[in-house]
This record gives structure tokens, sequence and C-alpha cells, in this order.
């Protein structure tokens, strides 16, 4: 029994430490690292595919006339784009705002779905939205964000290469001073794509498709039958449909766009808690096609299935705290105390996309937010929580399996435009 | 044209080596003298609160021999993991590896890394005053007890505010400059 225990305790540690390395490299490339994969500036650029802008909208009255506005700004040439808005069957004033501005401009398309039809979330909606679309590529916006003038450019510059399937730009918190909260999201999001996501292109990884500041070849998402109407986390799960079908994904960092994200615990925990079930159900069915696939090389296969498994490291690390408490209480030896003192730095910096504190701090530290930085201790809670997510999620997975329940529920989060502090 | 959003440093290896040494030697010097000034002080402290501590150093780890209330002695061996000379280890690892080679003032670095060994070691005095306590109050099992609640997680905790801190100070140097 205690061989059994000793043994299953050291293989949770190894599964952590594989994750510390990974995020201790990836900081280290963000830093260091000079010859990355190519890039593309926008100087001597003359490739302009036409492109849809895709915005699915519920009940985002708030927020979307910002980001329509903001739209009509952008620096791409109009006869070049088309912007199509999806009213999920909304509540509010959603449809009449995209209405407006449909008939002020005539780039700007509006579906209308009853609530009969519509409100199934976003996945379903993006699939209306792209039998409208006629670019060649499909540029994703959620209705809260803010994009910079010159994003589309940017974003489009990386599919001048035919390998590029799909490209994700940077996302930057809009309402950082609302709470401790958003602050602690800020922090978060921050990490993950100054340090992580960037590292993971430049080291020619996995960078993931996050699902908004994004775009797509449509002739891919065509391909692939579109968004998958199940997936809870479609943004992750069309980055592995689209590495499994051959193409890359590309981590655009210039490509900057403001999003307005959770201010309280309750709204975090719902949003993370989609996520986590999201992430795990990807892993559950890109697992085996992953390992198998033949249009990955070995590390992108690496760092697929850490990726994929992200969502359960917080298991991992719960189960590791349970166990090692135990032995500590009953089995007490001095090889063990050294491990355990070892622990927390395994659990604290192994918590996957949940900005674990040495990439949150070397992000911060290369975009030079000096306030910001102070908060690293504090993700401790974050982390405590993120725990206690992953747990739940796994739990009604599980449950949903057995009862053969269907597990597709879609939490929408809400947005309050009016409160968000401008940058 | 490089992108400001792609800025890349270059490592500071010289600072590495020195920011080396200098742990080295802090180290060293903690190795030697720690366990037996963390055992004199919490020792005075109890004294001081009319409780029986007797130190021992006959032993290789430093021993202390504290007659609990209920009339029984707790003899506690100061191992270097109870002592938190593990912890301090982490500590300068963190430090070394995550700040030393980034821009800066070199001097600031060595004077946030002694401050956090100072702080590191007063709290590996308050940790183990508070689990001797609670074992002389409540008996050799809350002893097992409070040192696991203030163990590494806990001690983890002022590593990363201090390395926070740090990394704070070393980036408003940057901005000012």
């Amino acid at each position: 029994m205690v061989i059994i225990v000793y043994s299953a305790f050291l293989f949770l540690v190894v599964i952590m430490v594989s994750y510390l390395v990974r995020h201790y490299l990836f900081s280290l490339t963000a830093l260091y690292k000079r010859k990355g994969r190519s890039f593309y500036a926008l100087h001597g650029l003359s490739y302009r595919p036409t492109i849809t802008i895709l915005i699915p909208a519920k009940d985002e009255e708030a927020v979307l006339g910002r980001l329509l506005h903001r739209i009509t700004e952008l620096t791409y040439p109009k006869e070049q784009m088309d912007v199509v808005v999806i009213d999920d069957a909304s509540t509010d004033d959603t449809g009449r705002i995209a209405d407006e501005f449909a008939g002020a401009y005539s780039y700007v398309k509006v579906i209308h779905r009853s609530i009969g039809v519509g409100g199934r979330g976003k996945p379903s909606a993006l699939n209306e939205a792209l039998r409208h679309a006629k670019g060649e590529i499909l540029i994703c916006f959620d209705a809260d964000y803010y994009p910079q003038a010159d994003i589309i450019e940017k974003l489009t510059a990386y599919f001048v290469d035919p390998e590029v399937g799909a490209v994700q730009g940077r996302v930057t918190v809009l309402n950082e001073h609302s709470s401790w909260v958003s602050r602690l999201v800020a922090l978060e999001r921050t990490g993950g794509y100054r340090v992580d996501q960037l590292a993971r292109d430049d080291l020619g990884l996995i960078p993931q498709y996050g699902g908004t500041v994004c775009g797509v070849r449509r002739d891919l998402m065509e391909f692939l039958g579109g968004w998958d109407t199940e997936a809870l986390a479609e943004d992750t799960d069309l980055t592995f449909r689209v590495y499994l079908a051959g193409y890359k994904v590309r981590y655009v960092n210039e490509a900057e766009c403001y999003e307005e994200v959770v201010e309280t615990w309750r709204a975090y925990w719902r949003q993370r808690h989609r996520w986590a079930k999201g992430h795990m159900q990807c892993c559950f069915k890109h697992f085996i096609p992953l390992v198998k696939s033949r249009n990955l090389g070995l590390r992108e296969k690496i760092d697929g299935v850490l990726l994929l498994n992200v969502y359960f490291v917080p298991i991992v690390v719960g189960l590791s705290w349970l166990l090692g408490a135990a032995i500590f209480f009953l089995w007490p030896t001095n090889w063990f105390e050294s491990v355990w003192n070892l622990l927390p730095v395994f659990l604290y910096s192994s918590v996957g996309n949940f900005a674990l504190f040495f990439e949150a701090g070397v992000a911060v530290y290369l975009d030079r937010r000096v306030r910001l930085v102070l908060l690293i201790p504090l993700l401790l809670l974050t982390f405590v929580f993120n725990t206690l997510i992953c747990f739940k999620a796994l739990l009604d997975i599980c449950y949903s399996k057995m009862a053969r329940k269907k597990m597709y529920c879609w939490t929408k989060t809400l947005h309050n435009g009016g409160k968000t502090i401008w940058p | 044209m490089i992108w400001e959003s792609r800025y890349r440093e270059k490592a500071r290896f010289a600072h590495l080596l020195v920011g080396s040494a200098v742990s080295a030697i802090s180290y060293v010097f903690l190795l030697f003298n720690f366990r037996y000034l963390l055992i004199d002080s919490v020792t005075q402290v109890l004294s001081s609160g009319q409780i029986s501590a007797v130190r021992s150093f006959a032993t290789e780890a430093p021993q202390l021999v504290i007659r609990l209330l209920d009339g029984s002695d707790l003899t506690l061996a100061l191992t270097w993991q109870r002592s938190g000379l593990g912890s301090l280890a982490i500590f300068t690892l963190i430090f070394l590896l995550l700040l030393f080679p980034l821009e800066g003032s070199a001097w600031r670095k060595i004077a946030w890394l002694e401050v956090g060994l100072i702080l590191g070691a007063i709290w590996s005095f308050i940790r183990l005053s508070v689990a001797v306590l609670a074992a002389y109050h409540f008996g050799a099992g809350a002893f097992t007890i409070a040192e696991f609640l203030t163990g590494p997680f806990t001690d983890f905790f002022w590593m990363v505010s201090v390395w926070a801190l740090a990394l704070s100070a070393i980036i408003s140097e940057k901005v000012n400059r």
C-alpha cells in the first residue's frame, strides 16, 4: 500500500515537473530567443485577401455599438471586406443596433435568428454566418472586443503562407481596473499571450486559436464542415482540427484587441467551468487522432498532448496535495520531506494556462507593467479556484457520460460595456 | 522591421555569475550558522514565555527539548528541511534563474536577494515558534499539523512576493531610464 501511494505521488510529481519545464522554456523563449519563426511586417505588404468579419452577438446591446463603430474605422480597404453580425435570438436591442449600422454601411449585414432557431451557442451562430460569408478569410470578434485600427492587415498578412490555416491575435484587458478579479484575469491574459502563445509560435509548437481576434481560411472551414456545435470550447476544438487537417495556426502578438473580462468570482467560475469542460471534451475527442496523425511533427505532438491535458493539471495538483498530505502524516521519511519541500514549486508553476507565476511575471516585465507585477502572489487565489473548477468539470463530464446526458450547455458571459475604463 | 511587441532581451550572464557567487556565499553562511541561530532564538522566546526548553548540539542536527504542558518531553531535531534551509535554497534558485539574467542593476538584484533571505529566515523563525507553541499547548501531534499548515505552501507565498517586489523594482528602473 505504501509503495503504491509513494509511486502514485511520484508519478504525479513527474507530470507536474514536465509542465514546469515546459513553461520555464516558454518564459526563456519569450525573453531571449531572437531567431523565432518568420513574422510579417506591414511595410511593403501587398497581400490583401477579401475578408469577412463575423460577429456573433446575443444580448450585447451594451457593447455591440462600440465594436461596430470601431469596425467602420478599420484601415483595411472596405471594398475588400464585409461584416456579418449574427443577432443570435437576442432579447434586448442588439438587433436594432446592428440594423442601424447595416443601414448606414453597405458592407455590414445582419442575420437575425429567432428564439426557436438561435441561442444555441457561439458555434451554431458562426455556422449560420459561414453560409453568408464571401471573403477568403474569416475574422471573428466577440461583441465586447475593441480592435486596433490596423488589426486586419496584421492578421491577414500571415495567410500569405499557404500552410497557415488560422491566426490568433493578442487579447488585452480593457476593464483591468474594474475589480480584483479583472486585475488577476489581466495578469493571466498577459502571461498567456505575451509569453505562452508567443513562445509556442516561436518554437514551432501549437499556438492556440482563441475563437476571437482570430482568422481562419473560409475554404478550410468549409472543408472541416464548420464549427462543431457540440463543442463547449469550439476554439480549442478548431485548433486541433486545423492541425489534424495539415495546416498550422500562427500567433500574431502585434495584432492587439481589447477585451472586457469577467469582474466577479461567480462570473469567473461560470466562464472557466465552461472552458474546463470544453477543453476536457476536446482532450477525449482529439487525443488519439493527435498521437496517430502524420500531419504533425514529434514536437507538435508532445506540445499538443500537454496542451490538451492542461485542464487536468489542476486535478493532478489537487491529488498530489492530498497524497502528499497523507504520506506526510502517515509514513513520513527524510527523503519525502525533501520532495515535499519542492512540491509547492511544482504546484504553483504547473497550472497550465492559469498564469503560472513566472510566466505572468516575465510577461508583465516585458510589457513594463510596474504595478501589475505586484499582484503575482495573489495568483494563488485563482490557482486554488481553478483546481476546484477543474475537479467540478471532470465530475460533471463523468456524470454526463454515466447518465448518458448531453454535455452541451452554453453559459454566456455577460458584458457591461458602460462601466469599462478605457485605456 | 522589428516590432516593439516582439522585444527580446540579451541574457545578463555576468549578472548570473555574480548572483551565483553571492548566493553560494550567503547560503554557505546560512548552512553553517542558521540552524544554531534559529534554535537559540526559539529557545530564548520560549524561555521568556516561561516554557522549559533546552538546546542540544550533540547530534548532527541540533535538537530542541521542550517540556510540554502535560509534563512529557518533546525532542525536535532541526533538520535542514524543518529549519527552512530547503525553502531558502528554493528561493535562491528562483531568484537566480528568474531575476539575475534580466536587465537592470546587479546591485539592486543582490540587495533584493539578501532582503529575501533575511525575510525567509524571519519567516522560518516564526514558523518554528508557532509549531513549537502548538506542540506545547496541544501535544506532539499538533507540531506536525502546525508544521504542515505553515509549511512549504505558505513558504512559497513569501518567495513569490519577494520575487514580485524585486521584479517591480527592476521594471521601475527600466521605465525611469
